[in-house]
């Protein structure tokens, strides 16, 4: 989580947009790196459960949709998506629809 | 694998269900130190104009390439190919259970999931290198100072538009 924290903010300072998923909150609170998403999930399971293709493009979708959509102010909050280990159906998402925001 | 390698890799697996003890555990181990102002990049780009590259700390690396340190902590990387077959990956890390992600390393490092997005149109391409490192690492100086900013060179040369990093 750690490690994850720094790479990430060193990257952002080079002008590179980063998002980050965190699996220990209070880790990544700590270092506050522009884009995190918090699951509660096992150690070693960032995008799911292994073969579940639905649940890594949520996941995914997620991330893409933090960088389009998370303004300054909000830089260094982590994000809890709320999403339960293995207690949730994921249905396909719209990649498209996160560039047609775009305009 | 070193004695404390069949430890570590063992206190992994017991932990694994435990999810509460395994962040009690990382809690304990991770540095206070404060971190400092946010740094920050606007994205303003389209995705289906963008080059991803991913960052994980799940021990990926190739057959041919070393393994990581796990006893000592490593502060180094592996380069991994955007177009590697994932099956090819080995996986040197003791400190977490690497069961699920032998099965499938999308869940860690999604090469898969993001050249179907290519595919799709959804994404303009996926980055020729990303970045896979082993999570232990007490070497902070070493990591922010010269693992950090050889990433950074590899992906400005690359012209990556967006990095996605993930943790074990």
């Amino acid at each position: 989580m750690q490690s994850v924290g720094l790479l990430q903010r060193e990257i952002e300072a080079a002008g590179i947009p980063t998002v980050s998923i965190s699996l220990v909150r209070e880790v990544t609170e700590r270092l506050a790196p522009p884009r995190a998403l918090y699951l509660r999930w096992p150690f070693g399971h960032p995008l799911g459960e292994p073969g579940n293709v639905l649940q890594q493009r949520r996941v995914l979708w997620e991330c893409f949709r933090d960088l389009r959509e998370r303004p300054r102010e909000e830089r260094g909050r982590v994000r809890d998506l709320g999403l339960r280990w293995r207690r949730e159906t994921y249905s396909p998402v719209d990649f498209g629809s996160l560039d047609d925001a775009a305009g | 694998m070193t004695l404390k390698g069949m430890v570590d890799r063992t206190v992994a697996r017991a932990l694994a269900p435990v999810p509460r003890v395994q962040r009690w555990w990382a809690r304990r181990a991770a540095d206070a130190e404060a971190a400092g102002p946010t740094p920050w990049a606007p994205f303003g780009r389209r995705f289906s104009e963008c080059r991803a590259a991913v960052v994980t700390t799940g021990g990926f690396h190739l057959p041919d390439q070393p393994g990581f340190d796990c006893d000592r902590g490593d502060p180094t990387f592996r380069e991994i190919p955007g177009d590697v077959p994932l099956a090819d990956l080995r996986i040197s890390h003791t400190h977490y259970d690497t069961r699920d992600a032998r099965a499938d390393p999308n869940i860690l490092l999604p090469l898969d999931r993001l050249r179907e997005l290519v595919a799709e149109g959804a994404l303009g391409s996926v980055a020729p290198t990303h970045y896979s490192l082993m999570g232990y690492i007490p070497q902070v100086e070493a990591l922010v100072g010269e693992t950090a900013p050889a990433i950074v060179r590899r992906m400005g040369r690359e012209e990556v538009d967006l990095a996605l990093l993930t943790p074990a």
